[in-house]
């Protein structure tokens, strides 16, 4: 590809390698130290980055630590970087990238942590949408409730992960002080992490699998009906009532949708 | 399936949302704005509304850290959860159906 | 007073008596959520000012018009008393460089700056407040002095003048000028709000100090003294202490905005003098 020659390519360039010479781009002044003026830019952009990634990913920082998430956003910054301006919407790649690079078997759950934050993040700023309210349910005869279907909330997304994610995202979100330690996690055990934002504050509950079976077909737009049947099979004594009325609290519907089959 | 099966099982889901949708209905209206949490398990985390990133107009005084992410490792102060080498590729345990108090019992508690 | 989120529910519960607050446009262009709940409530109660760090005004390659389509959507929700953007460039190549960039001055750039200028106050159909820049270094594409440059996109725009104390602190110290003598060339009549933040100083190179616009810490004497001199120029005017990182206390704030007061000896400045001109 042949070099840009104007103004705004050769600047960019130069803030991305620091092996450019800047020299050309600067007036020749008898000032000394030019290097250290442009190195300004080139600070402020990738320190402003890592910050950025480092609030959208507290529990992945305290997971890897400082130098291995400076090191690992520097490289994602590189090889990802911003196109727009809103920094709420960058970094969503970022857990899968670090999990991509050698050194992190001891941290397999990493990508799988990574996306509950960016989850979080984007229920954070999701469209406010009222909840759907137990009552509107109970109102329904049940013989007609079970060819229902219903509208999964903006803010509401979930994870299923093999690891104890939701244990171990609490453990690094917590102060270090009051926190369970991490030795007394079960890490044999799978859990599957509901994100909601039935108000301003974003809710991070663990189902139990079986939840997690009905909430992902209900979720995919199967009948109430329908989609307990996954978890039926699973379990004989899987109690639709209860999870449904579990996750209606948990705010992960905003509504009934009455289209029928 | 057969359509007998169906039926049952039909019989069977619409008999369990009767009773839990009407319990429900009643508990909330009884402890209306009371945080009555029956379902899952909250996670206490900062779930308080942590902004996230923002932009900033100002400069920095930090200089621009440049390790070599390839040769690190990962050695956080929360990493000792103590994954071997082998569980990397171990299976999802056969009995893991869950179930609400098996999950209630070995999670951490709120604090 | 710069709005943070650390600060909701201080500012909500006390209500303090501050003139306006100011918020930055990319921090509220989400769907929902807190963060436009809280600026609702906040509206509701105090004018606002809204600044952009990411229209990219002076890029090369046009300005991102969905991202001027999401600022104009939330000006027109939030109906501030000012717009203000920089005279300087974040985006090139469809890359966000996380920055802002300096300029140079010459007659091409002052060509896309007006430009993307006239482009923003169409959309947005108010004037708009350009922030003079930080600068660190000095760019051989220039041709005109940076007071040159803005008198010129101000006259051929119409638009406004934000003027940033620390901003012209920092560059006159970092290029050896005079600042009272920068800030007097300018188009003063045109300032529609001041800037006023803490800068910090990297002194590894014994004489040669440089100073970096940090926003870190509370405002320094020598652009307290600025200030001053600056109002007595332009009479009072529309003044916001910018504090982006180590966010202190909000008393602390608070005391930093009573010093601005004191200095422009009347009660805390009204947005609304800003676009009467």
């Amino acid at each position: 590809m042949p070099q840009k020659t104007d103004f705004h390519s050769r600047f960019a360039q130069a803030l991305q390698d620091p092996q450019i010479n800047t020299r050309p781009l600067l007036k020749p002044t008898g000032t000394a130290n030019q290097r250290r003026r442009f190195d300004v830019y080139r600070n402020n952009r990738a320190v402003s980055l890592i910050d950025n990634l480092r609030s959208a990913y507290p529990a992945i920082f305290r997971l890897v630590g400082e130098d291995f998430f400076n090191a690992a956003a520097r490289n994602y910054i590189d090889r990802h970087p911003p196109t727009g301006p809103v920094m709420a919407e960058y970094g969503g790649e970022f857990g899968d990238y670090m999990a991509a690079m050698p050194n992190t078997d001891s941290v397999p759950y990493l990508a799988d942590i990574a996306s509950l934050e960016w989850q979080r993040l984007q229920s954070y700023h999701s469209a406010n949408s009222p909840v759907l309210n137990i009552n509107e349910l109970a109102k329904i005869d049940s013989a007609e409730l079970v060819n229902l279907r219903l509208q999964r909330h903006p803010a509401f997304s979930a994870i299923q992960s093999r690891w104890p994610i939701g244990s171990i995202w609490t453990i690094c979100t917590s102060d270090a002080e009051s926190a369970t330690s991490p030795a007394e996690v079960d890490m044999q055990r799978s859990e599957s992490v509901v994100v909601t934002r039935p108000g301003l504050e974003v809710l991070t509950n663990v189902i139990p699998a079986t939840g997690y079976l009905f909430l992902n077909a209900l979720v995919q737009g199967k009948t109430i009906g329908d989609a307990a049947e996954p978890a039926l099979t699973e379990d004989p004594t899987f109690d639709t009532g209860s999870h449904l009325a579990g996750l209606v609290a948990l705010g992960v519907f905003s509504d009934i949708n009455f289209t029928t089959e | 399936m057969s359509t007998t099966n169906n039926t049952r099982k039909a019989t069977i889901i619409a008999g369990s949302l009767a009773l839990a949708l009407s319990q429900a209905a009643a508990i909330q209206t009884a402890s209306a704005g009371a945080k009555e949490k029956c379902y899952g398990i909250s996670l206490a985390g900062q779930n308080d509304c942590a902004a996230g990133p923002g932009t900033t107009c100002a400069g920095t005084s930090t200089v621009d850290y440049q390790g070599n992410a390839w040769t690190l490792v990962p050695a956080g102060d929360c990493a000792k959860f103590g994954v071997e080498e082998t569980q990397a590729e171990f299976e999802l345990p056969e009995e893991r159906v869950g179930s609400l108090e098996a999950l209630d019992r070995d999670l951490p508690t709120d604090s | 007073m710069c709005l943070k989120p650390q600060h909701y529910e201080d500012i909500l519960r006390d209500q303090p008596d501050i003139g306006w607050f100011e918020v930055h446009a990319e921090n509220y262009l989400g769907a929902g959520g807190a963060p436009l709940h809280y600026l609702e409530t906040i509206r509701e109660r105090y004018p606002l000012s809204i600044h952009g760090v990411g229209l990219s005004i002076g890029s090369a390659d046009g300005l991102d018009t969905n991202h001027l389509e999401r600022v104009a959507k939330l000006v027109e929700r939030f109906e501030p008393e000012s717009f203000s953007e920089h005279l300087a460039w974040s985006t090139h190549d469809n890359h966000f460089y996380s920055d802002l960039l300096p300029v140079p001055y010459n007659q091409h750039t002052e060509d896309l700056v007006c430009n993307h200028i006239d482009q923003v106050q169409t959309r947005l159909r108010r004037p708009m407040l350009l922030e003079n820049p930080a600068n660190y270094l000095e760019l051989n594409d220039t041709v005109t002095s940076e007071s040159n440059f803005i008198n010129n996109v101000v006259q051929r725009t119409g638009c406004g003048l934000l003027l940033d104390v620390n901003n012209v602190y920092v560059s006159a110290r970092n290029c050896h000028y005079n600042a009272l003598d920068y800030m007097k060339s300018l188009p003063l009549q045109s300032v529609g709000e001041i800037h006023l933040a803490g800068h910090a100083v990297d002194d590894s190179i014994p004489d040669e100090a440089l100073l970096i616009d940090a926003h870190d810490r509370a405002v320094s004497t020598a652009v307290w003294k600025l200030y001053d001199q600056l109002i007595q120029l332009t009479g009072a005017r529309p003044t916001l202490i910018e504090w982006d990182t180590n966010i202190p206390a909000w008393q602390v704030l608070l005391n930093e905005m009573v010093k601005a007061d004191l200095l422009l000896n009347q009660p805390p400045a009204r947005l609304a003098h800003a676009t009467e001109n």
